[in-house]
C-alpha cells in the first residue's frame, strides 16, 4: 500500500515538475505575450496542481495537512486562472493584439522570425 | 499615581492624539490639545521634582524587568529636555489656535492637531525611554507626523520640502536602526544601560565600530548637522508657522539629546574619543556649519528661511560644545539647547504672527512693519539679539559658557572663531531689522494691526523668558551642570 | 529605470524574495509580515498611487552619482560591520545567550502563549508594538490630512462612479467567491496568532486586501455603503485607543502600564486576555488605515476623472 501510494504520488510529482519545466521553457521561447501567458498559466494550474496532488498522497492520511493542501489547490486553481484571464484581458484592452491569429496565418513565419 | 509619572508623560499625548479624531470639532480639538500639552508639562514638572529629590527613576513597562522588557529611565538630562519640549509645545499650541485657523483650511485642523500631538508623543517618547529600539519607534512617530505637518503648509513647495525631509529622515532612521541592529547582534540586548555594560567587552570589534558609525550618521541627519542639513531650510520655510516654531524649538534638540545619550550613556566618552577622531570631526563640522549656514542666512529673501539657516548654525554651536569633550563643554551644549529653543520659538512665533497679518514670509513684505506691529517685531528683534549673544539675553549665557569651555581646554583659536561668527549673526539680524524698521513699505500694509492677543501673549512669554533666563541662569545652568555631572559620573574621570 | 510600473513590480518581487529568505532563516512571522505587507499591500498601494501620477518618470536634471555614492558607502560599511559578527547560527553568540533564553524558556510559564514571537511582541515588548501601531496610525493621519476629499466631489460623483471592472464577469464572480474566504482567513490569522505565525499586523493587512479587492471590482460607491470613510477614520483611532486603553486599565488595576498580569486573577489568563485585546487593537488600526489610504487614493482618481 505504502509503495503504491508512493508510486502514484511520484508519478504526479514528476508530471507536475514536467509541466512546470515546459511552462518555464514556453515562457521564454513563445513568440508573443498571449502564448507566453498560456505557458505561464500552465505552471500554475497543471504544474502546481499536480505537484499538490502528489503531495496529498504523501501527507499520510486525513490529517491536518490534507485539507490544507486541498484548499491550497482550490485557491490556486481559482486565483491563478482568473489572474491569467485578467492579465490577458488587460493586455487586449490596452491594445496588444495576438501576433499569431487565424486571420494572418500566412504571415506566421514572418512574425515569429521577428522575435 | 506618582509612580506612574514617567509613562504618563508619554501616554497622555499618545492616547490624546487618536482621541482627537473622535472629537471632530476643530475648536474643541485645539483646546483639548492645549490641555493635553499642559498636562504633559505638569507631569514633567512633577518628574523634575521627583528626580531632584529621589534621583533617577526607572519604570518597567508591562512589569517586565529591564533587559527583557522596555524600561523608562528618567534622569536629570531626560527631565531637563522633557520639561523643555512640553513647555514649548504648550506655549506654541496656545498661539496655534488663531494662526492655524488662518493658515489651513478648516477640515484639516483636526488632523493638524492630531499630528502635532503625535509629534509631541514621539519626541517625549524618545526622551523618556532607555531602550534603543524604542527610540527608533518613537523617532518614526515624530518623523512621520512632522512630514505631515510640513506638508500641510499652504505653499505647494511645502510638499516638495516635506518629501525631501521624508527621504533624508528615512535614511537617517534606517541608519539608526541598522546601528541598533548591529549593537544587538554583538551584545544581545537593547536596553541602553545594559548595552553600556556589555559593549566594552566587544568594542574593539568592527561590527560595533560600524554600528557606532551608522548611529552617528543617522542621528546627525536628524539633527541637521552641516553638511547633512539640506532638508532643514526648506522644511522650516514652507511648514505652517506653528509647526516651524515647534520643530525649530524641539525636534533638533531631541536629536542632539540622542547624540549625547549615544556618546555618553551607551558607548562612553572614552570609546568615542579614542577609537575615532570624533572630537576633531565634530569640531570641524560644527565650525563649518556655523560659518556656512550663517553666511547663507545673510542672503535669504524669505525670513523663515533666514532663521532656518540660523538654526543650522546654532546646531553647530551645540556640536562644538560636545566636541570639546569636557564637562563644561557639555554644560555649554545643554544650556544652549534650552536657550536656542527659547530664542527660536520666540522668533518663529513672532514671524507667524506677522504672517497671520500679511500672508507672506518674504523679507521684502516685512518692510515698514516695525511701525504697524511694534510688539511682534520687537519680539523678532529681541530674539535676534539673543541669537547674536548680546548680554542680558539667553544667547549671551550660551556663548559665555561655550567660550569659557573652549578657553579652559586651550582651544583659543576656536574661541576666536566663535566670537567672529557672532558678527555674521549680527549681519543677518541687522538685515532683518533694516527691512522691518528702516525701509518704506513695499505692499499695502495700512490696515495691518498687531498680531492677535492669543499670539502676542505666548510670544511675549517667550521673549521675557529669553531675558529672564539671560539674567537668572540658576535653572538652566544648574540643571545642565547636574546632568553633565551625572553623565560623566557614569564613566568617571574627566578627560 | 524610468518605467515606474516596472519599479513597483520589482520592489514587490524584492519583498517576496526577502520573505522567502526570512522563511529560510526560520523567521516565519517576519516572513508572513513581509509577504503580506511588503509584497502584498504596499505594492498595491504603490500601484494605486501610480494611477494618480504618470507611469513614466520625468527626465531629471540630477545625476544619481551622490545617491550611488551613498549606497556604495552604506553597503561597504555594512560588509565591514559583518566581518566581526559571530558566525551565523553560533550557539554562544550574544544574541542567543543574554536576553533570548528567558523568552524561549520562561515565556510558556509566564505568558502561556505557544508562539514566542507573539509573546515577545505583545507582552515583553508590547510597548514597542503600541508604538508601531501608532506609526501606522500616524501614516493614516498623514494621508487623511493631505488627500482631503471635498464634500463637493463626493456629491458630484455620488452615482457617477461605475466600477471600472463592470464588464469583468469572470473576475467579479471569482472575487465574490474569494472575498468571504479572505476575510475569514484574516480573522483566523488574527486570533490564531497566539499559536502560529500571525497576529494583528498580518490579519489587518489581509482583511484590508479583501475589502480593497471588493472595491476594485464593484466600485467605490458600493463599498462605501458598508465602509463609510468617516467610520473607518474613527476605527483607525479606535484600534490605538483599544491598545492604549488595555494599558491604562492595567495601570488602574494596580500594575504598570501594559502589565497584563493584573487583568485577571491569574497572571497567565491576564496575559492571554491582554494579548488578545492588543492584537485586536493592532488589527483594527492596520486594517482601517490600509483601507483609508486606498480609498483616499481612489477618490483622487475619481476626482481627476470626473472633474472635467
Amino acid at each position: 500500500m505504502e509503495l503504491v501510494l508512493d508510486i502514484i504520488s511520484w508519478i504526479f510529482l514528476v508530471t507536475g515538475c514536467f509541466f512546470c519545466l515546459t511552462g518555464a521553457v514556453g515562457l521564454l521561447r513563445f513568440p508573443d505575450f498571449f502564448s507566453r501567458i498560456h505557458a505561464a498559466s500552465i505552471t500554475d494550474t497543471l504544474g502546481a496542481g499536480l505537484i499538490l496532488i502528489g503531495l496529498m498522497f504523501q501527507s499520510g492520511g486525513w490529517g491536518l495537512v490534507m485539507p490544507k493542501l486541498v484548499l491550497i489547490l482550490l485557491f490556486s486553481l481559482l486565483a491563478s486562472t482568473t489572474a491569467s484571464h485578467a492579465i490577458a484581458k488587460a493586455a487586449l484592452k490596452s491594445g496588444l493584439k495576438p501576433e499569431v491569429s487565424s486571420a494572418d496565418e500566412p504571415s506566421e513565419g514572418e512574425s515569429s522570425s521577428k522575435l | 499615581m506618582t509612580t506612574h509619572l514617567p509613562i504618563l508623560q508619554v501616554i497622555i499625548p499618545l492616547l490624546a492624539a487618536p482621541f482627537c479624531i473622535f472629537l471632530r470639532i476643530p475648536r474643541l480639538v485645539g483646546i483639548f490639545a492645549i490641555l493635553v500639552s499642559a498636562a504633559a508639562f505638569l507631569v514633567s514638572c512633577g518628574l523634575l521634582q521627583q528626580v531632584i529629590t529621589a534621583g533617577t527613576i526607572s519604570y518597567k513597562l508591562g512589569g517586565w524587568p529591564a533587559p527583557w522588557g522596555i524600561e523608562y529611565r528618567i534622569d536629570i538630562l531626560n527631565v531637563y529636555l522633557l520639561l523643555l519640549v512640553s513647555a514649548m509645545s504648550t506655549i506654541v499650541l496656545v498661539a496655534a489656535q488663531t494662526s492655524i485657523k488662518k493658515e489651513l483650511p478648516e477640515d484639516r485642523h483636526v488632523f493638524f492637531y492630531t499630528s502635532f500631538l503625535l509629534c509631541l508623543t514621539g519626541l517625549l517618547g524618545i526622551l523618556a525611554t532607555a531602550d534603543a529600539f524604542n527610540v527608533f519607534v518613537f523617532l518614526e512617530i515624530s518623523a512621520l507626523s512632522t512630514y505631515t505637518m510640513i506638508a500641510l503648509g499652504t505653499d505647494r513647495r511645502a510638499l516638495t520640502a516635506s518629501y525631501q525631509y521624508l527621504i533624508m529622515g528615512t535614511i537617517g532612521a534606517t541608519f539608526i536602526i541598522i546601528g541598533v541592529g548591529l549593537m544587538y547582534m554583538m551584545t544581545g540586548t537593547l536596553n541602553m544601560y545594559d548595552l553600556a555594560e556589555r559593549l566594552p567587552e566587544v568594542n574593539t570589534s568592527r561590527t560595533v565600530l560600524s554600528a557606532f558609525g551608522f548611529f552617528i550618521v543617522g542621528v546627525c541627519l536628524k539633527l541637521a548637522l552641516f553638511p547633512l542639513h539640506l532638508w532643514l531650510p526648506n522644511a522650516y520655510a514652507f511648514a505652517p508657522s506653528i509647526a516651524t516654531a515647534f520643530l525649530a524649538a524641539t525636534a533638533t534638540k531631541v536629536a542632539v539629546y540622542l547624540l549625547i545619550r549615544l556618546v555618553f550613556s551607551i558607548f562612553g566618552i572614552e570609546f568615542v574619543v579614542t577609537v575615532l577622531p570624533m572630537q576633531e570631526i565634530f569640531m570641524v563640522l560644527g565650525l563649518a556649519g556655523i560659518f556656512a549656514a550663517s553666511v547663507s542666512a545673510i542672503y535669504q529673501l524669505n525670513i523663515k528661511r533666514l532663521f532656518a539657516y540660523s538654526s543650522v548654525a546654532q546646531i553647530g554651536y551645540m556640536i562644538l560644545g560636545l566636541a570639546i569633550g569636557t564637562k563644561l563643554g557639555l554644560v555649554a551644549t545643554l544650556v544652549h539647547m534650552f536657550n536656542h529653543a527659547l530664542m527660536k520659538a520666540a522668533v518663529f512665533l513672532a514671524i507667524g504672527g506677522a504672517v497671520y497679518r500679511i500672508h507672506s514670509a518674504q523679507l521684502i513684505h516685512f518692510a515698514g512693519l516695525g511701525r504697524k506691529m511694534p510688539l511682534t517685531m520687537a519680539a523678532i528683534v529681541i530674539g535676534g539679539l539673543s541669537l547674536i549673544g548680546v548680554p542680558l539675553t539667553v544667547g549671551f549665557v550660551s556663548k559665555w559658557y561655550l567660550v569659557l569651555a573652549l578657553l579652559e581646554n586651550g582651544w583659543w583659536p576656536v574661541a576666536i572663531l566663535v566670537l567672529m561668527s557672532s558678527l555674521l549673526a549680527v549681519m543677518y539680524v541687522w538685515r532683518t531689522v533694516e527691512w522691518i524698521y528702516f525701509t518704506p513699505p513695499r505692499i499695502n500694509i495700512d490696515d495691518v494691526t498687531e498680531a492677535p492677543l492669543s499670539q502676542l501673549i505666548p510670544i511675549w512669554i517667550l521673549v521675557l523668558a529669553n531675558i529672564y533666563f539671560g539674567l537668572n541662569t540658576s535653572l538652566t545652568v544648574g540643571l545642565s551642570k547636574m546632568a553633565a555631572e551625572s553623565l560623566y559620573g557614569i564613566f568617571g574621570g574627566v578627560l | 529605470m524610468s518605467d515606474l510600473f516596472a519599479v513597483v513590480m520589482l520592489s514587490g518581487i524584492y519583498s517576496l524574495i526577502s520573505a522567502s529568505l526570512f522563511l529560510d532563516l526560520d523567521a516565519v512571522d517576519v516572513a508572513f509580515t513581509e509577504a503580506s505587507v511588503g509584497a502584498g499591500i504596499s505594492t498595491l498601494l504603490m500601484l494605486a498611487s501610480l494611477k494618480l501620477v504618470s507611469r513614466y518618470q520625468k527626465k531629471t536634471r540630477y545625476k544619481p552619482i551622490l545617491a550611488f555614492f551613498v549606497v556604495v558607502t552604506t553597503g561597504a560599511m555594512l560588509i565591514y560591520g559583518t566581518l566581526d559578527m559571530p558566525h551565523f547560527g553560533t550557539a554562544d553568540a550574544p544574541v542567543h545567550t543574554h536576553v533570548a533564553p528567558r523568552y524561549l524558556n520562561e515565556s510558556m510559564g509566564e505568558i502561556g502563549v505557544p508562539n514566542v514571537v507573539t509573546s515577545v511582541l505583545a507582552s515583553y515588548r508590547g510597548y514597542d508594538t503600541l508604538g508601531e501601531t501608532l506609526v501606522i496610525f500616524t501614516a493614516g493621519i498623514g494621508v487623511m490630512a493631505l488627500l482631503m476629499v471635498s464634500k463637493q466631489t463626493k456629491q458630484e460623483s455620488k452615482k457617477l462612479i461605475p466600477a471600472d471592472m463592470q464588464q469583468q464577469i469572470i473576475l467579479r464572480i471569482v472575487a465574490k467567491m474569494m472575498i468571504p474566504l479572505i476575510l475569514m482567513f484574516a480573522l483566523y490569522v488574527q486570533f490564531h496568532g497566539d499559536y502560529g505565525p500571525g497576529g494583528g499586523f498580518q490579519a489587518g493587512v489581509i482583511f484590508a486586501a479583501g475589502i480593497i479587492l471588493y472595491t476594485m471590482l464593484f466600485g467605490l460607491s458600493t463599498s462605501q455603503e458598508v465602509f463609510k470613510a468617516t467610520t473607518i477614520e474613527l476605527f483607525t483611532a479606535a484600534g490605538v485607543l483599544l491598545y492604549g486603553g488595555v494599558g491604562v486599565v492595567c495601570m488602574l488595576l494596580g500594575g504598570n502600564f501594559l502589565d497584563y498580569d493584573f487583568l485577571k486573577h491569574d497572571p497567565v489568563h491576564g496575559q492571554h486576555l491582554g494579548i488578545l485585546l492588543v492584537e485586536l487593537g493592532v488589527g483594527i488600526t492596520v486594517a482601517s488605515v490600509m483601507m483609508i489610504i486606498f480609498f483616499k487614493f481612489t477618490w483622487r482618481t475619481v476626482k481627476h476623472k470626473y472633474k472635467k
